[in-house]
């Protein structure tokens, strides 16, 4: 039954965290989305009451990879329509928690720590190499490229998660996630790598191709205690002196 | 293109950032490129919104964690670039392009604590809303939602607006260099931008997850 609200859903997703606040994160983001279909699901007004105060508490995890609670919580509000069982209810509040922590760290490495730098960076190599490639290229491969998995994300995992429930795991476990993370990182690294050769010692190696060098290492060393924007004010004054030495 | 038609653009990709869909269209890349083209300098906005993406490739806001704003940040500083590359002389490019970035680091900040003190506020909506159902209103939550992006919108791109002349009579204020030395200096310190963000981008991907 609730499965024809799932474009509604899809749609609301996009909205997650627009209520996002310090006490109960996305709570109100998660009640905002399924709203409509427990509004479909129970019709009496006080369960209905209920229901909708069921999913005002606490609620944080990856914005993409909330999808498969939805879907999960979905299909267990619409068993509890359906049935009246009480442990289903404890189920629901069980799960959502339970959930929310394993796939805000999977969201979190796989998509904000490695496929959005990703797409970009390789979109950045384009614009840096890619002279024969028309000038808007670039935007078009990050946009593209990158929207492709959390769109991927937020639909199947709101079809998996009602289908699967609670083993929506065996579903994830199917991508062989860390092979294909491994993978990834490795060409992020190799692209990072070409990049720097490409702009630092392709017009000849020196002295200052040395300093280049050192220069990344170090920075690296210091990207891990500075932030980046401390680190451009630094870096402009490296730059600043060294390009005077040189001159 | 006029500001105020920019900072209405701004308004809406700043929404991308937390509130609405995340499609990454608040990239600097992206707006970089958007604010290219909106002012008649496509390649100099996309060339500025690849720097900065660089710089901030590891930077998104994350849970409790509220970075400072990169729209504004790369709004600003691309279109204070575009705006007085094309009043200075040629060779200038650098100078702009770093004085718009240093100035725009700053009220990138500012705007992030303006976002974080209104996710402190938002705190309150989570009673009135469930006294809103307890009450029978539970539409309230789509009243909030709808309020939720309209103030972020207009927040904005009203601070856009706000910093963009601000900043544009602090850098006219600011005479063109003419020594030699000193714009060698500007134009390798330039050169070396890339390079900090390649190790942004190596400490991503360094630092293996468990």
């Amino acid at each position: 039954m609730i499965d024809r609200f799932f474009f509604q859903i899809f749609w609301r997703m996009f909205f997650l965290q627009v209520l996002w606040n310090f006490q109960r994160m996305q709570a109100l983001g998660f009640f905002y989305v399924i709203k409509p279909c427990l509004e479909k699901l129970y019709s009496d007004p006080e369960e209905r009451k209920k229901a909708f105060l069921r999913h005002t508490g606490f609620f944080n995890t990856h914005p993409y990879f909330a999808s498969l609670i939805v879907g999960v919580v979905l299909r267990k509000e619409e068993e509890y329509s359906e049935t009246g069982k009480e442990e289903i209810l404890r189920d629901i509040k069980n799960w959502k928690l339970n959930l929310a922590g394993p796939l805000a760290a999977l969201g979190d490495s796989l998509i904000w720590s490695l496929w959005r730098p990703l797409t970009a960076i390789a979109a950045i190599f384009l614009f840096f190499t890619g002279e024969d490639f028309p000038v808007y290229y670039p935007v078009l491969i990050f946009l593209v490229g990158y929207n492709l998995l959390p769109f991927f994300i937020r639909w199947r995992g709101l079809i998996e998660g009602y289908r699967y429930q609670e083993a929506v795991f065996k579903w994830l476990e199917g991508f062989s996630l860390p092979t294909i993370y491994n993978l990834l990182r490795l060409f992020g690294i190799a692209l990072a790598f070409f990049l720097f050769v490409y702009l630092f010692f392709f017009s000849g190696f020196g002295i200052f191709s040395l300093i280049h060098l050192a220069l990344l290492i170090l920075f690296v060393i210091l990207a891990h205690y500075v932030s980046v924007e401390v680190l451009f004010y630094l870096l402009v004054i490296i730059g600043f002196i060294l390009g005077m030495v040189r001159a | 293109m006029n500001i105020l038609t920019l900072s209405v653009l701004v308004g809406f990709l700043g929404l991308d950032n937390v509130k609405f869909g995340q499609f990454m269209v608040s990239r600097p890349l992206v707006v970089g490129a958007i604010m290219g083209l909106f002012s008649g300098n496509f390649p100099l906005g996309l060339r500025m919104g690849v720097l900065l993406e660089l710089l901030w490739i590891r930077v998104i806001p994350v849970g409790t964690f509220y970075p400072p704003d990169t729209v504004i940040t790369t709004a600003l500083a691309c279109l204070w670039t575009i705006v007085f590359s094309r009043l200075c002389p040629e060779g200038m490019f650098a100078f702009y392009a770093l004085l718009g970035i240093a100035l725009a680091i700053p009220v990138g900040i500012v705007y992030k604590t303006i976002q974080i003190n209104d996710r402190k506020r938002a705190s309150g909506y989570n009673r009135i809303i469930e006294e809103g159902i307890e009450s029978g209103q539970p539409d309230l939550i789509d009243h909030f939602v709808r309020m939720s992006l309209l103030k972020d919108f207009a927040g904005g791109a009203f601070f856009f607006f706000l910093f963009y002349y601000g900043g544009y009579y602090i850098i006219k204020l600011i005479p063109c260099p003419s020594s030699a030395l000193f714009l060698k200096g500007i134009d390798y310190a330039f050169y070396l931008l890339p390079l900090l963000g390649i190790t942004q981008v190596l400490n991503s991907f360094l630092r293996k997850k468990k």
